[in-house]
């Protein structure tokens, strides 16, 4: 007599769920890999992305805004002349710079990520003093 | 050029502050803005936050950043920046090279004797930049415009 056949048909129902549970984590864990390596991959683009990908930013001169593509990589300096650019009318640009709604001057001499500007932040073009004297 | 429209009251004004913060022994400046939507119109006089001695004033950064954004918000420009010298009016080196806006036709008028004298044009030293990006005089009465 085989050992099952020894067993209620209770506990063998319950054996049989018992399998099935079994097979059915093993199936998830499956999925699960194969999703979390979805995920690492799609993070890593996204990462990427993020890193590398233009983006757009508002920039304020004297009360109107424009606005100007960002690229990660490229120097804040690059950055300003294109928002200078974007306003034809502005004379002496030397004089202006650009800075953050709180106030931080960006530094012309960093990336736009080591600047820390991100997509959509609006950017003021100013002048970096005014200040007049007899 | 269209000569840009001041109301008398914000001229008014804008003595009054050279009076309540000069106190007739320092600098002050004041901002004439207006809408972008009807750019030969002046509709507000702003007392800039700055800090200022008998020879010279300096915008506050904090203030200058806080005003960009509230232009902006309220869709106006700088028309005109107009600031007191202690005795005689004119543009002096200072003032050429740290205006608040670096456009030209941009005007900045200067009002002599800390803005203590009558509430008028008078005696006062108007000038704006020019295509080049420097200053020339240019004449009160032709480009600006007091409606009473």
């Amino acid at each position: 007599m085989n050992e099952p056949e020894c067993k209620s048909d209770k506990v063998q129902r319950a054996l049989a769920d018992v399998e099935q549970a079994g097979a059915d984590v093993h199936r998830a864990a499956d999925a699960l890999e194969v999703a979390e390596e979805k995920l690492d991959r799609a993070e890593h683009a996204l990462e990427d992305a993020e890193k590398h990908e233009p983006f757009k930013v508002p920039v304020l001169y004297n009360g109107l805004e424009r606005e100007v593509e960002a690229k990660p990589d490229e120097l804040v300096k690059k950055l300003l002349a294109d928002a200078i650019a974007a306003f034809p009318s502005v004379t002496n640009a030397h004089t202006l710079s650009l800075f953050t709604k709180d106030g931080r001057e960006l530094d012309d001499n960093q990336t736009v990520r080591e600047a820390k500007v991100e997509p959509c932040e609006t950017l003021l073009l100013r002048p970096g003093a005014v200040k007049g004297g007899a | 050029m269209s000569p840009l429209l001041l109301p008398a009251r914000l001229l008014s004004e804008t003595f009054d502050h050279f009076r309540a913060c000069g106190r007739g022994r320092r600098e002050c400046q004041v901002l004439w803005t207006g809408p972008w939507a009807a750019p030969e119109t002046i509709t507000t006089a702003v007392h800039s936050g700055h800090r200022a001695h008998v020879g010279g004033f300096h915008v506050d950064d904090a203030w200058l950043n806080s005003f960009w954004v509230t232009l902006a918000d309220r869709r106006d420009g700088v028309r005109v920046q107009v600031h007191t010298h202690p005795h005689q009016a004119f543009h002096s080196p200072t003032d050429d090279a740290f205006p608040i806006v670096q456009s030209p036709g941009f005007l900045s008028l200067v009002i002599p004797d800390f803005g203590t004298g009558p509430v008028s044009f008078e005696n006062a030293y108007l000038c704006e930049i020019t295509e080049a990006g420097d200053w020339r005089m240019a004449d009160i009465a032709t480009r600006i415009a007091v409606m009473t």
